[in-house]
């Protein structure tokens, strides 16, 4: 393959990766927050 | 229907639309010998980040055992996580860049002589164990307290990931802002401001990050109150 074509591939993957370490951190605290709550809302109900 | 966005939130906006503003800017204005070039601008802003989150752990960590504060030992946490992830994306990067160019595309990613990637896996597998270990810990003084020591004893692993491509021996380049300095890679001041600008960019994500991160440790604080009550009510 030219170098080309592998300096796009390399460039691509590095750019994909970056967004999803983005992605993932900007999701954990959501999801987790949501599971929390869901977790304390049921407690409130079990009263 | 009005739609009111949380004050955080407009953190995360800013720093998306920075962060897209500067792929066009990249394609733009920058030009390069070779497009595997651009790696850098993302190489360098995770690893600035990484180090930056790591500085604030350490604050974090100095400041919980001054003040004895759970507020800081949560923050030198999160600010771990973010970096943990920041210096992994700087690891893989690094090691892509590798295999392009002193590689030459032979499927050699790793080399462990060159002391600033050996240093730098050292400092991510420090801040590993860090948060394997904060996670075994029950007691929540004892957490914060042992971890805090942990935070402040592994981060001499960042200066020394830092200098190493300096004081040892390191095919890792350095970005140069004058010309014809060897072992350095050349950077004029439109490549530079974009750098500066993607630096601009996520460490307002790291912002957001933070004050997410720190709502939800709130969150569980409130779940294991709730938790403690309820079994004290079962007694």
């Amino acid at each position: 393959m030219s170098e080309l074509i592998l300096d796009i591939t390399t460039i691509s993957i590095s750019y994909v990766l970056f967004w999803l370490v983005i992605i993932i951190l900007i999701l954990y605290p959501k999801l987790s927050k949501r599971k929390v709550q869901r977790r304390l809302n049921r407690l409130n109900q079990n009263k | 229907m009005t739609f009111k966005l949380k004050k955080n939130s407009y953190l995360l906006i800013v720093s998306l639309l920075l962060l897209i503003i500067n792929l066009l800017l990249i394609f733009g204005l920058a030009s390069f010998e070779r497009v595997v070039y651009i790696i850098f601008f993302y190489h360098v802003s995770a690893a600035w980040l990484s180090y930056f989150s790591f500085g604030v752990s350490l604050i974090g960590h100095l400041l919980y055992l001054k003040q004895k504060k759970m507020n800081w030992s949560n923050l030198g946490k999160n600010s771990i996580i973010v970096g943990v992830f920041f210096v992994a994306f700087t690891l893989i990067t690094g090691s892509l860049w590798f295999n392009s160019t002193s590689g030459a595309y032979n499927n050699i990613y790793w080399q462990w002589s060159d002391a600033r990637q050996t240093t730098t896996l050292i400092l991510l597998l420090s801040y590993i164990a860090y948060l394997v270990f904060r996670n075994f810990i029950e007691d929540r003084e004892k957490k914060a307290k042992l971890s805090a020591i942990l935070g402040i004893v592994f981060f001499p692993t960042v200066p020394l990931s830092y200098l190493s491509a300096i004081i040892f021996t390191s095919l890792h380049p350095l970005i140069n802002p004058n010309p014809g300095e060897p072992g350095s890679i050349y950077w004029d001041s439109i490549k530079l401001f974009i750098l500066l600008f993607n630096l601009i960019a996520i460490t307002i994500l790291f912002f957001y990050l933070i004050r997410e991160l720190k709502e939800l440790d709130i969150a569980k604080q409130k779940l294991q109150e709730r938790l403690y009550t309820k079994m004290e009510e079962g007694r």
